[in-house]
């Protein structure tokens, strides 16, 4: 019996009544003090949400967290001016209308891990991983994936002599990172849309071979999971399960299911993306329209056949890109999804 | 009207921070002795010194129980236009837009008001930072009131004031639709409904009140590159629509930021009557001095395409983005000097090569704004009087 289970798979939106707090907070209108506090009752309320909705592997859904690479633009050495954010350069993140600012790589990495232990969260003042809030719980983290991590920042300066080396030295660095995490971060989710946008030739795919072999090292017993999104996932699926890792993301919102109902997943985890993360169908009064949970189920049947070693039902990527009232409607419709499939 | 048709045309192009005041005052909020102040301080940059009678009745009028007062806050929108005017021809830039004061956002301008309907309005989503913006949801067909129109009071308002060349920011179909959630529908047909129904007859109504160029926002052009063509369709078709109403020197232009250029240069030369591009630039170079490609690092890397584009007859002037919007650091005259300068040496015709920033300058206070598009207007002055 392959065991299904929720989690929530990127970013997750802040509520209108954080945001309201955080704009009167920038103009002056109220203090820090409310931002601190809300954001804490409402990371409060998300972990309890995944609890309740039977998600086992609970998130702090980055929450709060400005961009994918904040974290790592804010407190790593190697990275230019991560003193003077606001002075770095705004970039589009892909297919999205958000932005992040792009750090400059002008220095190896460091052979310590520095983020996780020491980057604090914007709206919180606490640690980046929240771990007041994650204490006993089994725990997921999303973190970039080297090769997305290099295509994202500016590599100007050439510190290292090719992308393939930088790639390496990056999961190198990542993995020192990972290893750092608490014991109960048991599942670890890459993200490497980038695999999914881009054609990624062999040369490259020898690279990236190398970099998953080193992270899983490090991740040791923890599920390391690669996920892609925003496009098709169909041309590296079978690159994807060919990698060292416990699970592969496929975006089913953006990819046929039928183009890969043939490949053998049954060592892997997979994790399906099969809500959008950019879009929902509405009620007259523009609240979620969950009459195709059944449907959704049927689907879930489907990737129940394909015999995962385990299946995790997702949105594509995180839900960030949404209202968070759309966003946690959607996990609640994915805690459905999972009853009325197992039913 | 000044001539447009000079070296290094200066120019702003779009959302600028508004003024407390302002602000409170939409808000239905009473000002105090401290808003009062600060206003003069915005009205300083202007070169006023106090606030005019009326206005100052208007202000002292604004509170709860005038909430529905629609003659007083149609008062004072015309009093956000005029100032937004004297704001950006105090900074000495030669090209004005008609306001964007009375705009709350620019996807909101164009979905949520009493002429369009079919976008649900829903809560904030990140844009950048801790900077966010409200998205909608197409949950019915899009329909347009012709009676009314989103943009021609506001262009009426600022040509009361404005001494010099207006021109009209519109958000763009193609935007508007990758903004808006679809829904049960999808980008395409989305797209097409707000041409058909929104757009074709709006433009004609700007065209037709005098308008005599229109900046089409396109932020949102290269975000999923599978429509990059079908916007290509949607421009064409939107043209011809609206060919009748266009007069000989009608420049229809184009903005886009943030995004990748390379999917951008294959189209403009499919784009009918497109007579100007505005793009960021200025957010990739660097902080050096110099008219180098080192220096001009961002210009660099599509220096060649460009002027292949230029070389072999295309025509638009081109605004690539000089002075970045998204941070304090002051950009100096001699950086922007040094920028079109740089830019001129593949276009060639300085007449062809617009100065502006790269978006608009609304995340920057007013004081910063003002500086650097004094800096650019000097800037500008600085490479017309190198070429001479």
């Amino acid at each position: 019996m392959v065991k299904v289970r929720g989690a929530i798979s990127g970013n997750h939106p802040l509520s209108e009544q954080l945001i309201q707090a955080i704009l009167d907070f920038k103009y002056g209108r109220n203090s820090k003090d409310r931002v601190k506090e809300l954001f804490q009752k409402e990371l409060s309320e998300l972990i309890q949400l995944q609890e309740q909705l039977g998600f086992a592997r609970v998130s702090t859904g980055a929450l709060g967290i400005e961009d994918v690479l904040r974290p790592f633009t804010r407190t790593l050495g190697s990275l230019k001016s991560y003193e003077v954010i606001g002075d770095l350069p705004i970039n589009r993140y892909h297919y999205t209308n958000t932005f992040y600012r792009q750090p400059k790589l002008v220095s190896k990495f460091p052979d310590d891990a520095s983020v996780y232990k020491s980057d604090k969260n914007g709206l919180s003042d606490d640690n980046v991983l929240a771990l007041n809030h994650l204490k006993n719980r089994e725990s997921r983290i999303v973190v970039p994936g080297p090769v997305t991590f290099t295509k994202l920042i500016d590599n100007s300066e050439n510190v290292y002599p090719s992308e393939q080396e930088q790639i390496l030295e990056t999961a190198k660095y990542l993995s020192k990172e990972i290893s750092s995490l608490p014991e109960n971060f048991k599942e670890i989710q890459f993200d490497e849309p980038v695999l999914a946008w881009k054609n990624i030739s062999r040369s490259y795919r020898e690279s990236i071979r190398d970099a998953y072999t080193t992270l899983k090292s490090a991740a040791k017993s923890r599920d390391l999971i690669i996920n892609t999104y925003f496009e098709s996932s169909e041309n590296v699926v079978p690159f994807l399960l060919d990698l060292p890792v416990d699970g592969v993301g496929v975006d089913l919102v953006n990819t046929n299911l039928l183009s890969i109902t043939d490949y053998s997943f049954d060592k892997k985890i997979l994790q399906a993306g099969i809500l959008d993360s950019q879009n929902y169908k509405p009620n007259v009064d523009g609240s979620l329209d969950t009459s195709d949970t059944k449907l959704y189920s049927r689907l879930t049947q489907a990737l129940v056949e394909l015999e995962p070693k385990e299946l995790i039902l997702s949105s594509n990527t995180g839900l960030d890109y949404l209202p968070r009232e759309i966003a946690d409607a959607k996990l609640r419709q994915l805690g459905e999804i999972i009853k009325e499939s197992e039913e | 009207m000044s001539n447009l048709d000079i070296d290094f045309l200066t120019h702003e192009v779009g959302s600028l921070r508004k003024p407390n005041a302002f602000i409170k005052a939409g808000r239905n909020q009473k000002l105090t002795d401290a808003d009062f102040d600060e206003f003069k301080g915005f009205l300083s940059l202007v070169g006023e010194t106090e606030v005019s009678e009326e206005l100052k009745n208007l202000f002292t009028r604004v509170g709860p129980e005038t909430a529905n007062d629609k003659d007083l806050h149609n008062e004072l929108a015309k009093w956000r236009v005029w100032y937004n005017v004297k704001y950006k021809e105090s900074s000495g830039i030669d090209l004005i837009d008609a306001g964007e004061w009375i705009r709350r956002e620019m996807y909101q301008h164009i979905v949520d008001n009493d002429v369009v309907s079919g976008i649900k309005m829903l809560q904030h989503v990140r844009s950048f930072d801790y900077n966010f913006y409200k998205v909608g949801v197409n949950t019915s067909p899009i329909q347009y009131d012709r009676s009314k129109s989103i943009h021609v009071q506001e262009f009426k308002w600022a040509s009361e004031v404005a001494t010099k060349p207006l021109k009209v920011c519109v958000t763009s179909f193609n935007t508007v639709a990758e903004w808006s959630l679809k829904g049960k529908n999808n980008f395409d047909d989305l797209m097409f409904d707000f041409i058909d129904e929104v757009f074709v007859p709006e433009t004609i109504k700007l065209l037709d009140a005098g308008v005599n160029w229109i900046q089409m926002d396109e932020p949102a052009l290269t975000t999923h590159p599978k429509h990059v063509d079908t916007f290509v369709d949607g421009w064409n078709y939107w043209v011809d629509k609206i060919s009748g109403h266009l007069k000989p020197d009608t420049v229809l232009g184009l903005h886009n930021c943030f995004s990748d250029y390379n999917l951008l240069w294959p189209i403009l030369p499919d784009m009918k009557n497109l007579g100007a591009i505005t793009l960021e630039f200025a957010n990739r170079d660097t902080w050096k001095l110099g008219t180098d490609d080192e220096s001009r690092v961002a210009f660099a890397e599509h220096k060649q395409v460009l002027k292949n584009l230029y070389d072999t007859g295309f025509k638009a002037k081109a605004a690539l983005g000089v002075l970045p919007v998204h941070t304090d650091h002051e950009t100096s005259p001699e950086l922007i000097r040094d920028r079109l300068l740089y830019i001129q040496s593949f276009i060639d015709d300085p007449k062809l090569v617009l100065a502006a920033p790269d978006c608009g300058l609304r995340q920057r206070s007013l004081e910063v704004s003002h500086k650097v598009l004094k800096n650019m207007s000097k800037g500008a002055e600085l490479a017309k009087k190198e070429l001479e």
